[in-house]
């Protein structure tokens, strides 16, 4: 008996610490939510005016030949994509980066460019395609603008020189707290609907209602486009403007993961810490229970002791 | 002076977000300024030190790297990755 009450205070002191731990984390990432829900605002909003500029060059017929638009027609050899995986730097957020892996694990991609520390252990183990030489094996959380950039610059160079055909991205959108999805885009050749969210595992309504907003903007878009004039011509323009889109549709990736993961693991940590508080009641019901069945079992035994 | 909506914007969050009544950067035809009512128009930017003007009167001035510059008919964005707003 006494032995099995050592064994349920052991257990419930487990469980007590690991609770220390959860709850730890939840405030970690309570913390962090805010502040990655601005930036991630911030980054949407630069994103969102590059992407419009983007866009409106995309229809220009001027820019129609351009390798950025047109793609490498007439390539010989098989396609070759570069899939940029953004995935968390650590673990304990529920189902985030096995999301994120699932969508990568759909693209038959040639080279792999991981970012977060996650998705760089998985591109380093090399069973899920190459590890491209262009990445330099970011983490999510310390991101910059400028590694973007850097990280734009040499995928436009690598692309403009025949090495891609297609440039990927596989990140998780953050809708709310609560939701958040993996969505794969397209990136590099831009087409009419310039970077689109290609899959997703959203319900078919939300995809249903995006289908109807993206077609309302590119009304928009097009009215816009036809007024607006590019100096000095639409060509010098799309070279300055496509490494600036890559690089904001990069860094915003990014930030929207960051923001997705944070969010994620505060909701895993919250539902650790409420089942943990379940299993302690329960096994601190089970040892007083035990304490009070030894206590019995001793009064009995001196009961009948003193009767005999 | 007319004044429009200003926006100067990088990766990491808008710079300046308000009305202005002119700013003044260098584009890779030259200098350009823009007052309120500019055609409607996209260019290239490049480094520069540059400076707007707000309805006060008052001069703002910021480093720009290279970007774009996108003029609408009611406003004015400022995109670069790299714009630093001297004296802040």
């Amino acid at each position: 008996m006494s032995a099995n009450i050592k064994r349920l205070k052991l257990r419930i002191r487990s469980v007590e610490s690991t609770l220390h731990l959860t709850k730890a984390m939840q405030l970690v990432a309570s913390g962090k939510i805010r502040r990655a829900t601005e930036m991630l605002a911030a980054s949407r909003s630069y994103s969102d005016a590059v992407k419009s500029v983007v866009t409106a060059l995309a229809k220009s017929p001027e820019c129609a030949a351009s390798p950025y638009i047109a793609g490498h027609k007439g390539s010989e050899s098989a396609e070759k994509t570069l899939l940029i995986v953004i995935a968390g730097d650590r673990g304990l957020a529920g189902g985030y980066n096995a999301n994120a892996f699932r969508l990568a694990d759909t693209v038959g991609a040639s080279e792999i460019v991981p970012i977060g520390k996650r998705s760089v252990d998985r591109a380093l183990s090399g069973s899920h395609g190459r590890m491209s030489p262009l990445s330099e094996g970011f983490p999510t959380e310390h991101f910059k603008p400028e590694d973007a950039k850097a990280l734009s610059e040499r995928i436009c160079e690598s692309y403009l020189g025949g090495n891609i055909d297609r440039v990927m991205i596989v990140s998780t959108r953050y809708v709310s707290v609560l939701t958040q999805n993996a969505v794969l885009s397209q990136l590099l050749p831009l087409d009419e609907n310039a970077s689109r969210e290609l899959f997703s595992n959203r319900g078919r309504n939300q995809l249903k209602n995006q289908k109807e907003n993206d077609t309302a903007e590119a009304e928009h878009e097009i009215a816009s486009a036809a007024s607006m004039i590019f100096e000095p011509s639409p060509e010098a323009v799309l070279k300055v403007a496509i490494p600036e889109y890559l690089s904001s549709m990069i860094y915003g990736a990014v930030r929207e993961s960051f923001a997705s993961e944070v969010a994620a693991r505060r909701f895993a940590m919250d539902s650790a810490t409420k089942n943990g508080i379940v299993m302690k009641d329960n096994l601190s019901l089970e040892y007083n229970r035990a304490r009070q069945g030894a206590i019995t079992q001793e009064i009995v035994e001196i009961v009948a002791g003193a009767g005999e | 002076m007319k004044e429009y909506h200003l926006r100067i914007s990088t990766p990491a969050g808008d710079k300046y977000n308000g009305e202005a009544v002119r700013l003044s950067v260098r584009g890779t035809e030259g200098s350009l300024g823009i007052l309120a009512g500019h055609i409607p128009f996209v260019t290239v930017l490049k480094p520069a030190d540059c400076h707007f003007i707000l309805p006060s009167g008052e001069t703002r001035e910021f480093s720009c790297g290279s970007g774009i510059l996108l003029v609408e008919s009611e406003s004015v964005t400022v995109l670069s990755s790299q714009i630093s707003m001297k004296g802040q």
